[in-house]
This record gives C-alpha cells, structure tokens and sequence, in this order.
C-alpha cells in the first residue's frame, strides 16, 4: 500500500488580462515532472517555500486536480479517477479550513462522520476512546465548536482524521497559531499514532519542530522540483556544512567585526553577544577564538552545527 | 444504508440547531408569510380592479401563485445552500466535502434547511384553500395525486433553477442574482395566461421552459389548458436531471483544471 | 496553502469582484427593463379586457410605472450600514453627535438616490422614449412641481427608513425587520401598482399615512391629476410628514442613547 508519484506534471492556466472577449491565458509550471515513492507507514514531512507546488501536490494525491501529464497511484487507485474510492482511506487536516460542523458540539461531527465513512461500530467506539484520551478532548465535548478555542479546535480536527482508521492522513500546516502545549499534544499524537497503527502520514508545516518530532523523511519542493527526497538525519549530515558559534562578550556593547569567510551578528536582544557562522572546513575555531579575544572578555561560548531550521532557511533564502 | 443513516442524523442535528434559536424562527417566519403575502396583495388588487386576463380571473391566477408559492417554498427548504454555492467555491469548504466518500450534491443540501421556507408553503396552503371553492376542485384520492405531482414538478424545475445560479456561481459571480431573476419573473409574472404578453415573450417563455415550471402545469390541474396536457407536469424531472448533469460536469472541469 | 497560490486567488476575486459589480449592473439594468416590459404588457391586455370606466386610461398606468422609478426609496444602503453599527456596538461613537449623524447619512443616500437615478432611472425611461407610448409632463410648472414633490418625497422616505433602522436597537432580527418594513413602504406607497387600483376605503386611509405622498402623489402631479389650486397644501403635508418622521426619529435615537449609556454599549 503506497503513493506512487511518476513524473508528475501540472501546469496552471492563469488569467493574465481580464477580458470577458479575449482574455489572455500564461502558463503556470506548478509541478515539473516530480517522482517520488511513499511505502506505508512512513512519515514524511513535505515542505518548501511559498508558491512551491506543495498544496498542488496534496491536490493531485488527494484527487481534488488531475495531473497534466505523468500519473499518481494511491494504493492503486488513482485518486482524481476514483476520489470517493480513495477518500474512503484517507484522512485529511487543512489547517485554515474546518472539516467540523460549526453550530454543533464535536460530538455530532464525529457522529455524522461515522455515517459518511461508513465506520463500523466497534471500530468507530475504539477509535473515539483513544482518540479523547490521546488528544484530551474529553473537556469540551459538549460545546458547539464556533465556541471552541483554536488549540481545542485543531485536537478535534486531528480526531476527525483519524477516526476512521485511514491508511494515509495529510496534514496541511496543522499546528499554525497555536499554543505550545496543544502543539505537543498533537506532535506526539501524530508519532504515536504514526508508530502504533502505521498510518502514513504526510505533513506540510513551517513549524521545524512539528517536522523534527513527527516525520522521519523529508521531501523538499522549491519551484516545482524536488530538491531533496531522503531521511531527515541524512539531510542534515550533508547539508549541515556550517557551524554556528554564539560568543557573549564581558562589555556592553558590541560592535560586530567583520571576519573573513564568516557571517558575523550580534543577537538582536541582547547587545553583548555576537553570533557567528562558518563552514566548518573552511575556518580553524582556534583562529577564530584567537581574533575574538581581541575584540573584548569572553565569558561564554557556545557552539553547534547548523540545525534543521538553520538548514532550510538558507535553502529558502537561495530561492527567494 | 449508511446515506440513509446520514441523511437522518444531519436532519435531526439541523432541527436541533433551529430549535436553539426558536425565537428566531418565529419572527423570521413570520416576516416571511407577511412579506409574500404583500406581493399576492397586488395582485389581489389587481385581479379586483379588472376582473379577468383574458379567460382567467382572480382565483385561476392566485392558484397559479400559490402553487409556485408552495413549491418554491419545498425547494428553498431543501436546497437552500446552494444559494450560497459561490462561498463554497470560494472559501475552500469545497475541498473538504469532495474529499469525503459521500455524494457532494448529498453533503451541501445536509448542511442547512431553511426552515422559514414553511412560511411560503403555509403562504400557499393558505391560498390553495381560500380558491378550493371559487374554483370548484374536489379533492378526490386522484385530485390530490395530481395535485402531488403538480408540485413535485415545480419544485424539481425550482431546484434545476437553482442549479443554474450554483452552476454561474463557479464562473461569475452573479450567480445569484441570476437565479433572483429567474425566481420572481416566476412569481410576478407568470402567474397570468402568456397570452397577456406579446408573441416573442410568449416564445421566449416557452422555450426557456419558464413557462412550464408551474403555468402550464397548473392549468392542466384546474382543466383549463387547451393542449399538451399532462406531459407538461413531468418535465420538471428530466430538467433537474439535464441541469444537475451539467453542474456536475462544470464542477469536475473547474476543479480538475485547477483555478 | 501555498502564499502564492493564495495571492493568485486574491487578485482573481477581487478583479471578478470589479467585474462584477460592472454585470451587476447590466443585469441590474435588464432586469427592470425586462419587468418593465412584462408590466406594460400585462396592463394592455388587463385593460383591454374591461369594459368598465377605471379612474386612470392605460397611457397614464404606464406612465405611472416609468416614472416610479424615480422613486427609488426602497432598499436604502445607509440604513444597512447604520443596523451594522447598531448590532456591533460600533454605533457608541456616533452617538457623541447626533445631530449631524443622521445629517450625514441623509447627505450619503441623497448620493445614492441621485447616482441610481443616473444610473437606471435615466436608461430606462430613455429606452422607454424609443419604444413606449406614455406621458410628458403634465406641463413645465407640473412638471417643475413634481420634482419638488419628490425632493420633499426623498426626506419622507429617508426619515422613514431611519426609524426602522434604528429600531434594530430592539429588533435585531434585521432581516425580517427590513422585509417587512420594505414590504409595507412598497405596499402602502403605490409603488408598485398606483393607489388608484386599490379599494376605494383603503386608499382614502392611506391618503392620510406618510407613505402614499411619497409616491403615489408626486406622480399624480406629474400627470397633472390634482389641480394646480391644490398642491401648495399638498407640499405643506408632505412638509409636516417630514417634520412628524424626523421628531420620531429623534425620540427614538435619545431612547437608544439611554439604552446605551444604561447598558454600556
């Protein structure tokens, strides 16, 4: 059971000129000529800039656009052919969107939820006990959710989801605006879930940690192309060429020196601390400490490797 | 089974949801009873002053305008989301319910009744009963068979309109306003003979099927159609069809295409 | 979902939205004329089937209907405006100057009234000219006379309009409060159909209510239907309406001031 993706390509029709007798047509590149492969079970987290492609892809797998050329299989079916078929295995979270019923507490969504996934009843029982345990819903149950906070919100969502035991669950920024407690909860829900029932999933979130805690595998989009498809630890190993030092200075006021070959700032709340970034072949850190010592007393020195967020955001900053 | 079940439990939520705000109904209702009771005094008026359209008098065109009322009234029950079809589209909610294993056309009319449409229904009830005598109809087994298809026939015609203003609403965003038009030159104007109007009009109405939503039919109710008889009452329902067929069609090439 | 996308769809709506408010109006324009059409038509074949003597000829029936709409007063987008303030509690800041609040809002629909009136009235009864047959002026002074009368006609209405609006401070039920208003302005003003078609006992009462001096009658004068000896008293009526309307209107905003100030908004 897996996503194929084979040489996906989807091009836009945008309206350049608004005419209603010759509006003029410009092609749009969305996704060129893509190929990856999901296995059950996995979890990926499927990320990129703006603009790159990422909401075209969850359309296309989801069977909401059809591919322009190239072919998506989702457990054989192809979704845009078969939607209703495929949807019956799949579960979704579109972060701005609600699927929940607004004037009604989430107790009857989840109630007609039953009835639109056809869930049998045993099965239906299960889920909603872990899935109030697992995600803490039991609190507000009775509340219709036009009343509900966002963190409350967003469990319940990620409960419809699940609720039927699908095969395959995309998430679509999830965890935006919302509150670091509930931002756990459904991070750890998410592996947990991921690991017990092998339930692949497949996360779009510009929340680094959400990424770091749930996914294992991390497929980059920028522009249409794929600019990395591999496991997260690999990637950072590869790309994490930079080091990052942070140096606080006994004085005051630090003035950032200019460091050949570095990147050198000062941290923006607090005056005395200086942040520098290297490639780590490129720079001996004794040297470095060495012209540091000029600049005033060191009193406390801290180093890593570029992290994930570190990683991406250079990545973006290349494109953009 | 399982749409059966749905069917039910959406149902049973949307009263519970009306009955939240009960007050509300009332005051709704009844501003709705008072406002299209208001457009039949016109006509009352009218048909007072002048006695007759042609052949017809006042109780021939108020049955015409009750039985639209009643029907309009069924429809805007059941399909009232559609008028709303535009928010849909362009709100995402659209992405939502076509990603479920559930009939999308199922889930939009699940989402909300407006039950103040039971004003227009009472609105016609009211009527239908004030003309019964004036009009002579019997209301035998058969009388009210008719009578029950009669109103099916609108009500799917009513719907097929509906659809038309959900299907624009996808391109343009006059769907609305188009589905308006058609609605109350419905209720204002044919509610008389088309022989009141000129040859063209007389044309357009027919061919546009306006004239066959509740017009024809009614006359072949009361006895007083000169031709095509019954097969006027079922055209309403291969018109839903052929208007549903295209909506669906226009729906999958728009979200298929991508926006 | 993808910002760019998101910008793409931004700009697509909001240039549709221009666009179409442009088809609004020429849907808007060929559904009047399209009534108009039907209505006309309806009166010929109701009046050429009577044999009885009615108070108005044919020609003056059309007439009345061109000129009807003129008399745009229904529907008024300032008094949407002011139950939104009301309903959201916005309004707490006009009320620091109430006198030239409902001032203001008068300026603003007069706008409004005179931009539709450029905007439809004129195609229509433009496109009338060419096709119907119905009545200039009575003459030029009723003619002059009848714009008076709808100036005067315009403040009825406005007033009118105002209270019901600002009885959204108890109804907030806005919808059926403004159907129902709207309705009976329609019904009770001759809008729709001219008062000399309604019974005879209901149009001597309506005679005294508000509401038929701000159709009915100007259109009388413009058909040169009152005596010339007449209209000074006519004005002097329509001229205590506005009075009558605009003190209720007062009344009713000090009782919403006391609302607010007792309730805090």
């Amino acid at each position: 059971m897996s996503i194929v993706v084979d040489h996906l390509t989807k091009i836009y029709r945008v309206v350049k000129q608004k005419s209603i007798f010759k509006p003029r047509f410009e092609q749009k590149v969305a996704l060129n000529n893509i190929s990856f492969q999901i296995d059950q079970g996995e979890s990926v987290a499927y990320i990129g800039p703006n603009g790159s492609g990422k909401s075209t892809t969850i359309k296309l797998l989801t069977g909401l656009l059809t591919p322009t050329s190239g072919k998506v299989t989702v457990n054989g079916l192809e979704p845009y052919k078969k939607r209703k078929e495929n949807a019956r295995n799949i579960g979704f979270v579109f972060g701005q969107r609600t699927q929940l019923w607004w004037d009604l507490p989430i107790t009857e969504s989840f109630d007609l939820l039953k009835e639109i996934y056809r869930i049998p009843n045993a099965v239906y029982k299960r889920n909603l006990e872990m899935l109030f345990t697992l995600l803490d819903l039991q609190g507000f149950k009775e509340i219709p959710v036009r009343q509900l906070s966002l963190g409350q919100r967003m469990r319940a969502e990620v409960a419809c989801a699940f609720l039927h035991s699908p095969r395959i669950v995309y998430l679509d920024e999830p965890t935006i605006g919302i509150d670091i407690v509930t931002k756990a909860k459904i991070r750890d829900f998410l592996r947990d879930i991921n690991k017990e029932e092998k339930t692949t999933i497949i996360l779009t979130s510009h929340d680094i940690d959400d990424i770091e805690t749930v996914c294992k595998r991390l497929i980059l989009i920028d522009k249409g192309h794929i600019v990395y498809d591999g496991q997260i630890v690999d990637f950072i190993e590869r790309y994490a060429v930079y080091k990052k030092i942070r140096v606080a200075f006994k004085e005051r006021d630090i003035q950032p020196i200019l460091i050949p070959r570095c990147e050198v700032s000062r941290e923006t709340t607090k005056s005395n601390e200086l942040i520098i970034r290297y490639k780590k072949d490129e720079i001996d850190t004794n040297e470095l400490l060495n012209i540091l010592q000029n600049v005033g007393t060191i009193s406390d020195f801290t180093a890593h490797d570029d992290n994930l967020t570190d990683l991406l955001k250079s990545i973006y900053k290349e494109e953009i | 089974m399982g749409t059966v079940r749905f069917i039910c439990k959406s149902f049973r939520m949307l009263l519970k949801i009306q009955f939240i705000q009960l007050s509300n109904f009332y005051f709704v209702f009844l501003a709705v009873c008072f406002t299209y009771l208001g457009s039949y005094t016109f006509i009352y008026f009218l048909m007072k002053k002048f006695n007759t359209v042609l052949d017809w008098n006042l109780y021939h065109v108020t049955f015409v305008f009750a039985v639209y009322q009643i029907s309009f009234g069924i429809t805007n029950l059941i399909m009232s989301q559609f008028k709303y079809f535009s928010d849909y589209v362009h709100r995402g909610t659209l992405d939502i319910l076509m990603i479920r294993p559930m009939s999308l056309f199922l889930q939009i009319i699940m989402r909300g009744c407006e039950f103040v449409s039971l004003g227009n229904i009472a609105v016609g009830v009211f009527l239908v009963v004030m003309v019964t005598k004036p009009l002579e109809i019997e209301w035998s087994a058969i009388q009210i068979f008719k009578f029950m298809l009669l109103i099916v026939n609108s009500s799917l015609f009513i719907g097929g309109i509906y659809l038309i203003g959900a299907t624009m609403s996808i391109y343009i965003i006059n769907g609305k306003e188009v589905r308006d038009l058609l609605v109350q030159t419905l209720q204002n104007y044919l509610i008389y003979p088309k022989e009141a109007y000129e040859r063209w009009i007389q044309a357009v109405l027919v061919f546009s099927l306006l004239y066959f939503v509740t017009n024809k039919p009614a006359q072949w109710f009361l006895g007083i159609a000169d031709s095509w008889n019954a097969w006027s009452v079922i055209l309403g329902l291969p018109f839903f069809l052929g208007i549903y067929g295209i909506w669906n069609f226009c729906l999958k090439s728009y979200t298929g295409a991508g926006n | 979902m993808g910002g760019i996308t998101y910008v793409y769809k931004m700009i697509r709506i909001s240039l549709l939205s221009h666009l179409a408010l442009r088809s609004s109006y020429y849907l808007g324009l060929f559904r009047e004329c399209l009534f108009l059409l039907l209505s006309i038509q309806l009166f010929r074949t109701l009046y050429s089937g009577t044999g009885t003597v009615l108070s108005a000829t044919l020609t003056e029936t059309v007439t009345y209907i061109i000129i009807s709409k003129f008399a745009q007063f229904f529907n008024m987008s300032t008094m949407g405006r002011i139950q939104s303030r009301i309903i959201s509690g916005e309004i707490a800041t006009d009320l620091l100057r109430p006198v030239e609040y409902d001032f203001f809002m008068l300026v603003q629909e007069f706008g409004a009234w005179i931009q539709r009136i450029l905007s439809i009235t004129f195609p229509i009864v433009l496109l009338s000219l060419l096709f119907v047959r119905f009545y200039p002026p009575s003459s030029i002074s009723y003619g002059l006379c009848f714009v008076l009368s709808l100036l005067l006609s315009f403040l009825i209405m406005f007033f009118a309009n105002y209270c019901v609006s600002l009885a959204a401070f108890w109804i907030p039920y806005l919808w059926s409060l403004n159907s129902v208003s709207t309705t009976l302005f329609i019904i009770l003003s001759g809008a729709m159909i001219p008062l000399w078609f309604y019974p005879d006992g209901i149009r001597n009462v309506l005679e005294w209510l508000p509401f038929s001096f701000a159709v009915y009658m100007p259109i009388n004068i413009y058909l040169g239907r009152i005596a010339m000896a007449e209209l000074p008293i006519l004005f002097l009526k329509q001229a205590v309406w506005i009075l009558i309307l605009w003190l209720i209107s007062r009344f009713i905003w000090s009782k919403a001031t006391k609302k607010i100030i007792v309730n805090g908004g």
